[in-house]
């Protein structure tokens, strides 16, 4: 079997404990960098049995480039082709058949192994900011940090390199308060994966294979069961965070109330959508609009344009199908419709009208779980057995 | 009011349309209803065109409030 990052598995424990207890009393900057940084290829070289020495090469062209794009008149080149390589493993990691046709069935496992999905998004935010001038490039110890933190390899979240460069390099020392809170929060996350999630699956989940109302009614505890597993991960990578005195971000703030599905991104996966909103979004956004000579009129267009592009490639970064590519094309499908909405309605009834239609406990009910059912019926896409209909 | 923060106020009754808007440094998204991803992008490259300077993807996806447009545009300026 491929080693997979599994929180079940007291090693994943071990070297939580080990290295709360190694990097929290640490009070020099330098020194705590270096140690989270050995804990990080500790965790990648035991925990996940992986040809540690693969990994660390990697990690050192990874550095590499990264200084190379802050400087020297190659950095354009270095840039694309840095993206073309990070794209390529990308591929890999999605598509084990492609590797092993290119007779590098090695490395795949890897890459699932080390999380890589995640580990792209990190690279390619760090390869913006830097090119773009926006910080500095990382030491080498911070290259593993950023790009390998142990506590975020599983299921994010995903950490701007601008919030990982700006958190300060000691935290305040921790007390016992925030001891407390730390432990609460990891109890949360394994309480809702382990006994919520657990029971959820096991008394209601069929992977719907039953048709007729309980097909409505599963469509219902999927989205429930699946944000209490996807959030636990998060609940647990900020507890741990919390303990050792490293930065880690909210993933989730209630999504089930969102109230339309900019709200819901607001809400569900931040640190992803807050990604997409970066490196994909903004730049798409600002490249049609400077086109087009200012956004203007065309604002609307162009966002669309924007929100679609965004989504669907947000889609396949999930997997490389048609299903995800579905999945991409709903959440785009609900943003441009959502924000063409508010458009329209604040033209319509002004500012304060909006505000006021805001406001009403109605409508927001109603548009609550109208949300709720376009995202429950937009996980269906993605887990339904397709292939039983074939 | 220094005067990039009289330009700046300009600009904002501009793209908001409202000419009673009265920009403060700490004058964020929150303050103005209108202020959403969509109108973002028209006061960026409302600025960008006011006071000939060019931002960066990763300067527009950082802004937080009106403060830190400022000293954005008065270090490009610089």
């Amino acid at each position: 079997m491929n080693p997979t990052i599994d929180l079940t598995s007291p090693a994943f424990w071990l070297v939580a404990l080990l290295a709360i207890a190694l990097v929290t009393p640490i009070t020099q900057a330098g020194l705590k960098r270096w140690v989270w940084a050995g804990v990080n290829i500790l965790f990648i070289a035991w925990m996940l049995r992986l040809r540690t020495l693969e990994v660390a090469s990697a990690v050192v062209v990874a550095h590499l480039a990264l200084r190379l794009l802050a400087c020297g008149s190659w950095r354009r080149a270095i840039g694309w082709a840095g993206l073309a390589l990070a794209l390529g493993l990308f591929v890999m990691r999605k598509l084990p058949g492609v590797t092993e046709d290119l007779g590098l069935g090695v490395v795949n496992p890897l890459l699932v192994a080390v999380g890589f999905s995640y580990v792209f998004l990190r690279l390619l935010d760090a390869g913006r900011v830097i090119y773009e001038g926006g910080r500095p490039p990382p030491d080498l110890a911070s290259t593993v940090n950023y790009l390998l933190p142990f506590h975020m390899l599983a299921a994010g979240p995903i950490q701007s390199y601008e919030d990982f460069v700006d958190q300060p390099a000691i935290a305040k020392p921790l007390s016992a308060e925030g001891a407390l809170g730390g432990v609460e929060r990891i109890a949360l996350g394994l309480f809702k994966k382990f006994v919520v999630a657990y029971l959820l699956g096991e008394a209601f989940l069929t992977g719907f294979h039953v048709g007729g109302a309980y097909f409505w009614f599963e469509v219902q505890v999927y989205y429930l069961w699946f944000y209490l597993d996807f959030s636990a991960y998060s609940d647990i990578a900020v507890g741990i965070g919390r303990l050792m005195g490293v930065h880690t971000p909210e993933n989730f703030n209630r999504p089930y109330v969102a109230r339309n599905m900019i709200d819901f991104w607001e809400r569900w996966h931040i640190s992803l959508s807050q990604w997409v909103r970066r490196n994909l979004f903004i730049p798409i956004q600002l490249g049609l609009a400077r086109k087009a000579g200012g956004g203007g009129k065309r604002a609307l267009l162009i966002a669309t344009l924007a929100f679609t592009v965004s989504f669907l490639l947000c889609g396949l970064w999930h997997g490389i199908s048609w299903p995800f590519f579905a999945w991409g094309a709903m959440h785009a499908l609900g943003l441009v419709v959502t924000n063409t909405y508010r458009h329209w309605l604040t033209k319509r009834v002004g500012r304060k009208g909006v505000k006021a239609y805001k406001e009403k406990t109605g409508y927001r009910l109603v548009a609550q779980v109208l949300t709720f059912e376009y995202v429950a019926l937009s996980l269906v896409i993605i887990s339904y057995p397709w292939k039983d209909l074939l | 009011m220094s005067e990039t923060l009289a330009r700046l106020n300009e600009v904002f009754q501009d793209v908001f349309e409202d000419e009673e808007l009265s920009v403060q440094a700490e004058t964020s998204a929150k303050d103005i209803d209108d202020w959403d991803s969509l109108m973002h992008v028209n006061l960026i490259l409302a600025v960008e065109s006011a006071f000939d300077v060019r931002f960066t993807s990763t300067e527009v996806a950082g802004l937080k409030d009106a403060g830190e447009l400022l000293a954005l545009i008065e270090k490009k300026q610089a």
